[in-house]
């Protein structure tokens, strides 16, 4: 596959991914440093690829942003998606059609919104209800990578 | 000041604006003009807002993985890996290659020391042309 230029990439991060990051510690700590680095290095080629986590993901992980503990999420620019009116409506309906936790429908509408304009790619841990959701996507830009 | 407090400036959204007086190489004023005639951005000043929050980020970005790794050395990934997850974020076919990509990683170092995850993938990409090429050949 030929890569395009120009064309945006986004990386959503669900629960346990999320945490993986935050906490040095976490034995799966390193394999999310490999996405944070492949995104600083492809800045350099003034792209600028996002690193996104829905807010609904980060009150299941209770990863507060305020707590020094999670100081490095803020500074590697891992963003926050706040989980809207309109966003939580497309959440309900995704849910009611493919099931799966809150967070994860959250996780599934940011990437649907998101999936127009870039190849997405979803790093989660569970590999039951997320890829269901992503099947009912009517879309082929969203790919999920299980961490 | 800190990389915190450069974040922190960088997330806050509801600032105000400011007039600055930095002083810019005429040619640079001009060339600016001329780029969004040509549809760099919306205009001047917008153009410089973004380019320069652009490189501010990528600075943050850099910087905090580089005091990551000085603080935890295990955290630092192989050039390899990061070729791969590059490869993954780009949906490329290459992703599926893990064997090559390390392959490259190790051959594109030797032409160019300071090779990215780019060179290494574009190096691959070579690699997996050429394998196919000559699979064709061989068989007919």
């Amino acid at each position: 596959m030929t890569r395009k230029p120009g064309t945006a990439i986004v990386a959503i991060l669900d629960n346990e991914p999320l945490q993986a990051l935050a906490d040095p510690a976490h034995p799966k700590h390193r394999e999310l440093m490999r996405l944070l680095e492949a995104v600083a290095q492809r800045r350099r080629r003034a792209e600028a690829p996002s690193v996104i986590v829905s807010t609904a993901v980060r009150l299941e992980a209770g990863i507060d942003r305020q707590a020094p503990s999670s100081a490095l999420l803020g500074k590697l620019r891992v963003r926050d998606e706040a989980l809207s009116s309109s966003r939580t409506d497309r959440a309900v309906a995704l849910r009611r059609a493919a099931g799966g936790a809150p967070a994860d429908a959250a996780t599934v509408q940011l990437a649907e919104e998101s999936a127009p304009a870039a190849r997405v790619t979803v790093y989660t841990a569970d590999l039951t209800d997320m890829p269901r959701l992503i099947a009912a996507l009517d879309t082929a830009s969203v790919r999920v990578h299980r961490v | 000041m800190s990389l915190l407090d450069l974040v922190a400036a960088l997330d806050e959204r509801d600032s105000q604006s400011l007039s600055t007086s930095v002083r810019q190489p005429a040619s640079l004023q001009r060339a600016l003009r001329v780029a969004v005639e040509l549809g760099f951005a919306a205009s001047a000043n917008e153009g410089l807002n973004q380019s320069l929050r652009a490189q501010l980020e990528a600075f943050a970005q850099r910087r905090a993985l580089d005091e990551h790794y000085a603080e935890h050395l295990e955290a630092r990934p192989t050039l390899a890996e990061v070729a791969l997850e590059l490869a993954r974020l780009d949906h490329d076919n290459l992703a599926e290659h893990s064997a090559l990509i390390a392959q490259a990683a190790q051959e594109v170092l030797t032409y160019r020391p300071d090779a990215d995850a780019d060179d290494v993938l574009l190096w691959a990409a070579s690699l997996l042309r050429h394998r196919s090429e000559t699979s064709v050949k061989q068989a007919s």
